[in-house]
């Protein structure tokens, strides 16, 4: 039963696969097309002038019908608190300013996108492929986990936006459709990042396995004391290293700000509700309440995926030193095999898997816990600032 | 996944090391306080911490393990295992029942104080209090194999230090009965002081949540005693390898060389490689056990660091209330009531620290004691380089879920924290009186 | 322990008027006899009986003090809430608990210092015995320049403050001199701290210069081989200049001197100058007449060879000999480990001290310039803070009391940098000699010196290195602003409410409360500066 549903799982996540890479295509997002005979991607100058066309017409669409999506309760509220309006301006900025830039480096960087995925293709079909791969259970619940953020996300802005202003018309349509897509379009580009972080993920995952079970043969098997496969991991690992780290030079602009909107998403929209309580003394019916949480929670984990996506491939990387230790107790080792685990020993202590993003910041998850509680307290420090006008009772 | 996945077989090796005579000269070894050379076949395992082990076993913490022989125990039983099932539901019921009165106006009663504030406070007091010990709950009865598997690893590592040294190793974890005898105390003495705090008669339903919570209040506590006992346990297993290992130094073979000066020099540097063996191997398993062990943990402790800075900071906060309050009353109950509640949560977040940071330690510094090792021949430079090659910048941690490391600084980083937030929280209290001074004069 | 010929000078020699002087005022308490004669220091009950004494006196004329200066408080004190009353006297007595930490901790460690300065006699002998030479003498001058210091910097505060600033018809007046004991017995500890720190860090680089010079010789005796064999003897000069050979690869030295520049700002040329420098160094041994007058006995002059380095003559190189620098390096590696346990076992010593002093740095820095604030604007400040009436006299304490942290922390961070820069220089060694057999020995050895670390600490708080000094004046700073800011709006509130409320009779009641709330929360930031800062 539990392999009916394991089967089941699998095709599941291969369609969020699939699901990704269509809409990538559909949205003009990932301009490469794929030629089966040399099994390698090509970028296409023609998806490259959709992309461009499409999402210029859709931001025009979105800014055209911008004032038809906003709310009523929201508009009182700036009234009530002008600090709300004028972080309200600022956050907008930032939103479309990421939006400008995630689109900009996609197209801008998909040259050296293109390289790194067909090095990523050769990687799999040359070494990896062979390797079953079927209990890596994290890289499963990884590609599911954020499809279904994705997803929710989506289906949180719906609600939120149709639950708050009940006015309907073609222009809110138009307006919410054109925000929904543009939105759809920034979740694909932090997928894409998502799915090459958990293809080096696995592939890392797969040294490991392959060096624990050389520990294990020969520490069993007395008479093994040679093995001519380090080499060929190591060289492998130091591949996928440099790899990543052209990811990760690929994305940055673009997860940063991601991480950076998602995170001042969650501080405003805290501080909206402490006004729409505290100063405009309503009442938060539980409908509201809910709405708010389900925004709130579904932000927050989206920003942990990306924080433990991050981690886990660092944490994977940590125990590969940590098995290399394990050759420390076979007393007879080849000499030769001795010093190739030498020097993977050593590259692997000296260069280590990082997620560093322009050389500021490493992420993981003590990264992570410091940007909460930075967050917690900004939030603190803007009810502060505007303790006044939070407090002043409306007479 | 993590090497911990995947248990290394070792047999071949281990009937080589059988094999290994036993009458090294070891009298250095024997001597230390945590060795004693008293062999009782029969006793039961991990007598030092039986006390904490039964109170979490009775409250379905832990699993009543079977103890198949002095060196393994086994999964419980069926009853046994239906017995802790019963337990935890019984637990979780009492749980959602508090919840539901929390919200309904039952416990109006326990929320007396004259500020709404406080009141918020102990209401979030106590929503941190359950989400913990729920969480606690949750975590352990997933964990229950794991638990057994690193008992039953430690119990295996023990097995083999015994066959080789003839030592056994104890465990020094009576701080263990103490602490819970403190946390009794303390959580008895609140609950005396929250009864009497309330007028009036008291319904039924107040003595549940009052008795309840001090129970959850305790079992979490209880198991960071047991976090650390385990702890200290690894700790004193990374402190015997640190022994064995700081025999063979330079400092210890010039001592040897000076004693045994008259007679023919007799080294024990011959038997570096077969110990040195022994060393790394175990070396290695007690750095999976920590990481089992943090594994376990790290949620419940990062749930509990969390609660107790909250505790700890609204403590003082009162108190700082209530000394500073212009009226010059300072309330005893309240006095009295945070100071308890202080008391236990500095000795159990000092606790957990130190212990943590003594094996960490432990852990970290085996490499700079081989690095003292100075081998003449270039086998036994190869031993020694093999290791340190390895251990390169790899410092051991024992993380609260990744989040930080925990370790002697971490007390220090938590009461800075909790300084900051008082500040703020003090600097908001004052806005608040001057706004009511204001409206004072206004009114004049 | 002593032998009847000691190789070499024991380093307490230097410290004999530091000793009479801690002595005398209560610093340390052991035999004064025993020191005299054997340099050693050694527990001696007397001695503890006296400093208790001593300690006990003290604190007696410090209350008496404060009772006596506290009369011009006493307004402020009715007026002040308990807390704020604590923490006030928090503030005041700092010093004390600094100085009773001091004097404390020295009680409790009488037997382990002598055992460190024995451990550090032993390493001289080992270090001796390789050929490494250390110079003793800067040691006791850089004490001598220490004190007087201090002196200068105790007299002139304290003059200055008692003639500016004290009442001095009263003859109670003269109590004002106790004021200065705290600081003064606490320098003078430090003292003692900052000179031993300063012998390990000449001993790290003792270790490096000799590596150093190994590296140097063997260069040379390259030169000279290949100008052995360059048939064209003629042109010497010119070999000398541009050997084929005889420098290492250019690209390594390059990556070394990047290495050096990381550590800590030493470039490579003043390294090799010292390297010289070392050539024409005096063995210890030679000052050997005591400050006592008594001298004694020169067992074993060491010769020098290779004086004069140019001279076309067989050169040696202990490089060339794998097997005999073997035995070298492994002991100088030893010697290396035993001094990062020796430095270990001090910051052990020291480090309640250490983190109190940091605290009095801190606390007694940022009140000082808080309340010479206040004093420009005319408010009432603490009377023992009185010398921040005066910006000269503040100036002189900031720089004192600064100038103790601030050298101890650059000392800490400047051994612990020497000690890691031995790696380097091991590796030199394997680069210049182009010998595999030496490549490998080097290669294990720099493995060993990886894992000896030596970090100061303040009891595992905080390291003492310069970024923590960083976040520290960080902090001063934005608390100082904090603080300040504070008091700006204090003074408006009061300002607007004596306005507002000038025909009120609870005019000055609302003005105290506001004020009181105020101060309490001021005096209760600055406390928990201390607390927070070094973590950030």
């Amino acid at each position: 039963m539990l392999r009916a549903h394991r089967s089941w799982y699998r095709k599941f996540v291969e369609l969020n696969l699939w699901a990704t890479l269509y809409s990538s295509w559909l949205l003009g997002l990932f301009p490469f097309v794929y030629i089966s005979r040399t099994r390698r991607i090509k970028r296409s100058g023609w998806l490259v002038g959709y992309g461009i066309a499409f999402n210029v017409l859709l931001l025009w669409l979105a800014m055209n019908y911008y004032e038809a999506t906003q709310s009523q309760a929201k508009e009182e509220l700036f009234t009530r608190n002008p600090l709300a309006e004028q972080i309200n301006v600022l956050h907008n900025g930032l939103l479309l300013l990421t939006v400008f830039v995630m689109y900009f480096r996609n197209w801008w960087m998909s040259d050296e996108l293109g390289k790194i995925l067909n090095v990523l293709l050769e990687l799999h079909d040359h070494h990896f492929r062979r390797y079953d791969t079927s209990d890596c259970y994290n890289f499963d619940n990884y590609i599911v986990y954020k499809g279904v953020c994705t997803m929710l996300e989506l289906i949180s802005i719906i609600w939120i936006i149709f639950g708050l202003s009940p006015r309907y018309n073609i222009g809110l349509l138009v307006g919410v459709l054109s925000i929904m897509v543009i939105q759809l379009g920034v979740f694909m580009v932090t997928t894409h990042f998502h799915i090459c972080v958990m293809f080096v993920y696995r592939s890392i995952w797969i040294i490991n396995r392959e060096l624990l079970q050389l520990v294990n043969r020969l520490t069993i098997d007395k008479q093994v004391t040679k093995s001519s496969r380090i080499p060929k991991l190591f060289d492998l690992y130091r591949r996928l290293l440099e790899l990543n780290r052209r990811i990760v030079g690929v994305y940055d602009y673009q997860i940063t700000l991601f991480i950076v909107s998602l995170l001042t998403v969650n501080v405003i929209s805290i501080f909206y509700i402490l006004v729409y309580v505290v100063s405009l003394r309503k009442a938060v019916t539980f409908y509201m309440f809910l709405n708010f949480l389900q925004a709130l929670s579904i932000n927050i984990s989206d920003f942990w995926l990306n924080i433990a996506l991050c981690d886990l491939a660092v944490s994977a990387n940590r125990s590969t030193a940590a098995i290399l230790k394990l050759f420390n107790d076979i007393p007879q080792l080849d000499k030769q095999l001795e010093r190739n685990l030498n020097d993977f020993a050593l590259f692997s202590s000296h260069r280590r898997l990082t997620f560093n993003h322009f050389g500021m910041f490493d992420v993981h998850n003590a990264m992570g816990f410091r940007m909460v509680i930075a967050c917690t307290l900004y939030m603190l420090y803007l009810v502060q600032f505007d303790y006044v006008n939070l407090m002043r009772t409306s007479t | 996944m993590s090497p911990n996945t995947w248990v290394i077989e070792m047999n071949s090796h281990k009937s080589r090391l059988f094999t290994h005579p036993q009458a090294h000269p070891r009298s250095q070894l024997s001597n230390d306080a945590f060795a004693r050379r008293a062999v009782s076949n029969d006793n039961p395992v991990f007598e030092d911490i039986s006390t904490i082990l039964s109170v979490l076993k009775a409250s379905g913490l832990l699993p009543f393990y079977e103890q198949l022989s002095s060196y393994e125990v086994g999964p419980p039983s069926k009853t046994n295992e239906f017995y802790s099932f019963f337990v935890r539901g019984v637990v979780h019921a009492l749980t959602i029942f508090n919840i539901y009165s929390l919200i309904t106006p039952n416990s109006a009663q326990l929320f007396f104080s004259l500020r709404e504030t406080d009141n918020v406070n102990q209401w979030i007091e106590l929503l941190l209090c359950i989400f913990t010990y729920t969480l606690t709950v949750f975590v352990c009865a997933r964990n229950t194999k794991s638990m057994l598997e690193i008992m039953n690893e430690i119990l295996k590592l023990d097995k083999e230090v015994l066959r080789q040294f003839g030592v056994v190793l104890s465990n020094n974890c009576n701080f263990s009965v103490k602490f819970l005898v403190v946390i009794v105390c303390c959580q008895a003495y609140i609950m005396v002081l929250r009864i009497y705090a309330v007028k009036g008669a008291i319904t039924p339903t107040s003595y549940i949540l009052i008795a309840f919570y001090a129970f959850q209040n305790g079992l979490t506590a209880t198991y960071i005693v047991f976090a650390s006992a385990l702890l200290r346990i690894v700790c004193i297993r990374f402190h015997f390898v640190n022994q064995l290992l700081n025999a063979f130094t330079y400092v210890q073979q010039q001592k040897l060389a000076k004693k045994s000066r008259r007679q023919p020099p007799v080294s024990n540097m011959e038997h570096f490689p077969e110990d040195s063996l022994f060393i790394y191997r175990t070396h290695n398993k007690l750095l999976r056990i920590y990481k089992s062990i943090n594994e376990c943990c790290s949620l419940i402790i990062v749930c509990f660091l969390g609660y107790s800075f909250y505790t700890v900071t609204t403590n003082w906060y009162n108190l700082f209330v209530q000394i500073t309050n212009n009226k010059g009353i300072i309330s005893a109950h309240i006095l009295q009531w945070c100071l308890a509640w202080l008391c236990l949560h500095t000795s159990l977040l000092a606790l957990l620290s130190r212990s943590c940071g003594a094996t960490t330690y432990e852990a970290n510094s085996t490499s700079q004691i081989l690095a003292r090792v100075y081998g003449k021949s270039k086998e036994f430079q190869n031993i020694i380089d093999k290791f340190l090659t390895k251990s390169i910048k790899q410092e051991v941690q024992f993380t609260a879920y990744g989040f930080f490391a925990i370790d002697n600084s971490t007390l220090f980083k938590i009461f800075s924290a909790v300084t900051t937030y008082l500040v703020i929280l003090i600097q908001f209290k004052q806005l608040e009186d001057s706004k009511l001074e204001e409206q004072v004069q206004n009114e004049v | 322990m002593s032998q009847p010929t000691p190789l070499v000078q024991p380093l307490l020699l230097q410290f004999q008027q530091l000793f009479f002087i801690s002595k005398i005022v209560g610093v340390l308490p052991q035999d004064l006899d025993k020191f005299r004669h054997k340099n050693m220091l050694e527990k001696s009950r007397n001695g503890m009986f006296y400093m208790l004494g001593v300690l006990s006196v003290y604190v007696v004329l410090y209350n008496l003090l404060i009772y006596s200066f506290g009369e011009e408080d006493r307004t402020l004190k009715a007026s002040q809430s308990t807390l704020t009353f604590v923490i006030g006297l928090f503030l005041t007595y700092i010093g004390l608990i600094m100085m009773a930490t001091d004097q404390l901790t020295a009680l409790f460690n009488q037997g382990q210092l002598g055992e460190l300065y024995e451990r550090i006699r032993v390493v001289d002998e080992r270090l001796y015995r390789e050929e490494c030479l250390l110079d003793n003498s800067c040691i006791a001058k850089r004490i001598r320049i220490m004190l007087i210091m201090t002196f200068i910097f105790e007299i002139s505060i304290l003059v200055a403050t008692y003639i500016n600033l004290v009442d001095y018809t009263q003859w109670l007046s003269l109590l004002w001199i106790v004021s200065a004991v705290p600081t003064f017995i606490n320098t003078l500890d430090k003292i003692w701290f900052a000179v031993s720190l300063y012998a390990l860090k000449e001993r790290f680089e003792a270790i490096n210069a000799t590596l150093e010079d190994l590296v140097m010789e063997h260069e040379k005796y390259k030169t000279w081989l290949s100008g052995n064999d360059a048939t064209t003897a003629t042109v010497g000069n010119r070999t000398t200049d541009h050997p084929p050979q005889s420098s290492p690869p250019p690209q390594y030295d390059s990556n070394l001197e990047y290495l050096y520049k990381e550590l800590g700002g030493i470039d490579v040329g003043s390294l090799r100058g010292s390297g010289s420098k070392n050539r024409n160094k005096v063995a210890p041994i030679a000052h050997s007449m005591n400050s006592f007058g008594e001298s004694i006995p020169t067992p074993y002059k060491p010769q020098r060879m290779n004086t004069n380095p140019m001279i076309n003559m067989a050169h040696e190189s202990e490089l060339s000999n794998a097997t005999k620098v073997e035995e070298k390096l492994n002991n100088l590696c030893q010697v290396h480990d035993e001094i990062c346990e020796i430095g270990k076992a001090m910051n052990g010593l020291w480090s309640y001290p250490i983190l109190s002093l940091m605290a009095y740095g801190f606390l007694i820095f940022t009140a000082q310039l808080y309340f010479l604030y206040c004093a420009t604007q005319f408010q009432s400040i603490p009377s023992l803070f009185r010398s921040a009436k005066n910006p000269f006299i503040t100036v002189i304490v900031l720089v004192y009391t600064s100038g103790k942290c601030i050298y101890l922390i650059y000392l800490s961070w400047k051994t612990s940098l020497a000690s890691k820069r031995t790696g380097i220089s091991l590796h030199k060694c394997g680069v210049v000699a182009d010998d595999n057999l030496l490549y490998e020995i080097v290669n294990h050895l720099s493995l060993k010196l990886l894992n000896h670390s030596v970090d100061f600490s303040a009891c595992g708080f905080f390291t003492l290195d310069m970024e923590t000094l960083y976040g520290v004046s960080g902090g001063i700073t934005s608390y100082l602003i904090i603080l300040i800011q504070f008091n700006l709006a204090a003074q408006q509130a009061k300002d607007a409410i004596q306005s507002f409320n000038s025909f009120n009779d609870t005019a000055g009641f609302v003005g105290a409360a506001t004020e009181m709330d105020n101060e309490s929360s001021t005096l209760y930031d600055m406390v928990t500066t201390t607390m927070m800062s070094p973590t950030y």
